[in-house]
């Protein structure tokens, strides 16, 4: 949804409020408070002449539901004890991935290596070593030696691991990989020589509370099985049939604490197809809600019920990163700025930038959707600078669940109340944050701020070619992260491109570089980054260049990894050129 | 018995959270005198259960919780007597500032009409809506999803037909 059509929404949704609206509420509460005080002195007067306490009126069927209840949740926990003696265990508790339960067919991944030891060198392609709970696979993609990113669906069968490519490469993260439980699919990232891929690992709570099985008789007399369970969530699925369509879907049902039931039917392609809630009934190998009805096809008066209690994350910091200082990075923000993670994400997200100084960029997010004003947002808010906020968005560019990209992330630029330092807001100044926050596109005539374009040779490059013009790294090795820009030379005629490093908004180090025309990328390493040049006219063959960068002496430097040559400034070598 | 000032302070809250109270209402009722029923119902509830509110700053999402079930309970009724399909298309009481966005509006039901009001409007989280509306997050988010699509969808006809 566009923001166009946020504000037709917000304007033309609903009429004002008459104030006979108002006016009826007030009444009713000055009414409630009369009658209740009147009903109360009344009770008390009639105790006064009687000498006896006020009576409740009725029937007391709070009492008797309450004994009812009572005497259910007792017989339903002498059945559970019996059927069902794990329930409640683990419930709350730390994750401990040792224990994670297989039975569903989820994963844990342990170990990822590229090109090991054991993979035979023989093979054409990328070698990827995986560990899945002690269940060793060997993996090779024949990517011609291309740097991309892949997805993978997996189907196991008796211990064995089936790897299938989905329509072969497809770009998807724009770093490290994500196991994605639901779709049984793994996103990674893969780079032709380069050590170990960086994966995030998934733990998943879900523990197996325990199987009861019931007989129909059972369903006719207790049309109510899950009293008792002590349990937030409770998750039943089965393919079963639908007596309307007649066609097996997968679908699950939610049991909540509140005594309702959900239903989720799934889509061919993973997404929700439609849920509903409602109470529901059973009667014979029947289960009815709100005009569904659920079959059972047990071929036995006995029928399973599996109830899991499932509590799911992903730890994006596990052992086999801690080498990566993005990645420990990544983990202290977390630590250090909670607030800013795992926010509800969609329709977008918004950035609130102030300065309090020149060069001194604060940053606050708030999901889209929050309607305070920046000011009340940025004075309650802690900032961080450019880079740790470009982290942290990062962390929803690669989350399976948000959709968001760097166009979907709105930055809004405003004066502290707090601050007396001054300066001008225009589109330019916002523009120019957004490029240095998201990575987008910033219209402007100065070639400093012109991405090289993705389309730049009359056509989106193939889908294995990662292109990426905008990367946060450490790229002077001093234990703080600047961004890294690739733009267009100031040339025409002659492929040039600059490369600048800025730190909270400010260059720290800019050169501009003469090299062989061609699509041109950068990638952050461990240390530094690399730069590839693929020819536009072989983009699935090897790159034409592949560098190294770095920071010697002030100036960027690009050293061809294959020869050890730097690759060649244009004009001044001058690391400062041009850089105010 | 509550006392005067209590008394008075519920008066306050309710004076307070009447905007928010008519846009649920209408949001999930559409017209102007359902509305009025409905949360005056409420306002009386409220008053009346007010000691089990455990905390006094979660008043307005207790008394929206209680405005959407009193309006549920009000939808529930009307169905059970009327036959929508036999129905004109509907109208409304009250002048709204834009007929066709209200017409798309009119075609989600009243689950989706509600998240779209407490999300765009009250800025409440999903994750708030999913306690109000005593559903799971999932089912507030799929809720939202759909309603967005559908809105969208609906204008684009309309537009189209212009």
């Amino acid at each position: 949804m566009n923001s166009s059509f946020d504000t037709r929404l917000k304007r033309g949704l609903f009429p004002e409020m008459p104030q006979s609206f108002a006016d009826g509420l007030l009444r009713a509460a000055e009414t409630a408070g009369g009658t209740q005080n009147r009903s109360a002195q009344t009770d008390a007067a009639k105790s006064s002449a009687t000498g006896s306490e006020p009576k409740k009126r009725g029937f007391p069927v709070g009492k008797v539901l309450a004994g009812a209840l009572a005497a259910v949740l007792v017989a339903a926990c002498v059945v559970i004890a019996v059927f069902a003696p794990g329930i409640g265990r683990n419930k709350h508790g730390a994750v401990d991935p040792a224990a994670y339960n297989p039975l569903r067919g989820r994963w844990t991944l342990t170990e990822v290596e590229q090109n090991g030891e054991t993979v035979d060198p023989e093979t054409i392609g990328i070698q990827m070593q995986l560990q899945f709970s002690d269940e060793s696979v060997t993996v090779s993609t024949q990517t011609g030696g291309a740097e991309g990113q892949y997805v993978y669906r997996y189907a196991f069968a008796d211990n064995a691991v089936e790897l299938t490519a989905e329509s072969g490469e497809i770009p998807v993260l724009p770093a490290s990989g994500v196991y994605d439980p639901e779709t049984n699919t793994l996103r990674f990232a893969g780079a032709d020589g380069d050590g170990a891929l960086i994966f995030s690992r998934v733990f998943n709570e879900q523990t197996l509370l325990g199987v009861w099985k019931q007989t129909r008789s059972e369903h006719a007399v207790d049309p109510s099985p899950l009293d008792g369970f002590d349990y937030d969530y409770l998750k039943w699925e089965k393919e079963q049939t639908w007596e309307e369509d007649a066609k097996p879907q997968p679908w699950y049902l939610e049991f909540t604490a509140d005594g309702r039931m959900y239903y989720f039917l799934y889509a061919p392609d993973g997404g929700v197809q439609g849920n509903q809630s409602a109470p529901y009934t059973i009667s014979g190998n029947t289960l009815q809600w709100s005009g569904w009805t659920l079959r059972y096809e047990a071929e036995t008066d006995t029928i399973c019920w599996i109830f899991y209690d499932r509590r799911e994350y992903y730890e994006r910091v596990p052992d086999m990163e801690i080498d990566d200082p993005y990645r420990q990075k990544i983990s202290e923000l977390r630590k250090q700025y909670p607030e800013y993670f795992d926010l509800y994400a969609t329709p977008r997200l918004k950035v609130i930038v102030w300065q309090m100084a020149e060069g001194s960029y604060s940053c606050a997010l708030v999901p889209g959707s929050d309607l305070r004003k920046e000011a009340e947002i940025g004075i309650e808010s802690r900032g961080t600078t450019i880079e740790e906020m470009r982290m942290i968005l990062s962390t929803y560019y690669e989350a399976r669940d948000c959709n968001i990209e760097p166009e979907q992330v709105e930055v809004v630029p405003f004066h502290n109340p707090i601050s007396s330092y001054w300066y001008e807001i225009d589109e330019a100044y916002t523009g120019r944050l957004r490029w240095l926050i998201t990575g987008t596109s910033f219209e402007s005539d100065d070639p400093l701020y012109s991405l090289l374009p993705k389309g730049a040779y009359g056509g989106d490059p193939p889908a294995h070619y990662n292109f990426r013009v905008s990367e946060v790294c450490d790229i002077d090795g001093d234990g703080t992260f600047e961004t890294c820009m690739l733009t267009k030379g100031p040339t025409s005629g002659l492929f040039t491109f600059t490369l600048t490093a800025y730190h909270n908004g400010t260059a720290v180090y800019r050169n501009t570089f003469n090299t062989a025309n061609g699509y041109l990328s950068i990638q952050r390493k461990k240390q530094g980054l690399w730069l590839i040049n693929y020819d536009p006219e072989n983009l699935s063959g090897k790159p034409q260049g592949r560098y190294t960068g770095t920071v010697e002496n002030g100036r960027f430097v690009l050293t061809d990894r294959e020869t050890g040559e730097t690759m060649e400034y244009w004009g001044l070598s001058d690391p400062h050129w041009n850089m105010n | 018995m509550r006392n005067g000032s209590e008394n008075a302070w519920f008066s306050r809250e309710i004076e307070a959270v009447a905007p928010t109270m008519f846009r649920v209402a209408f949001a999930i009722l559409r017209n102007r005198a359902d509305c009025e029923d409905a949360a005056q119902n409420a306002v009386l509830k409220a008053y009346t259960h007010l000691d089990k509110l455990k905390e006094r700053r979660y008043f307005k999402t207790w008394m929206i919780r209680i405005l959407k079930n009193e309006c549920s309970n009000f939808v529930r009724s009307a169905f059970r007597t009327v036959n929508l399909d036999a129905c004109e298309p509907i109208g409304y009481d009250m002048e709204v500032p834009d007929l066709d966005l209200n017409r798309a509006f009119d075609t989600l039901n009243a689950d989706e009409r509600l998240a779209i009001t407490l999300f765009y409007f009250e800025g409440y989280s999903t994750r708030e809506i999913a306690k109000i509306c005593e559903v799971s997050e999932g089912t507030v988010r799929s809720r939202l999803s759909r309603a967005r699509e559908a809105l969208r969808k609906k204008l684009s006809e309309q537009e189209a037909m212009l």
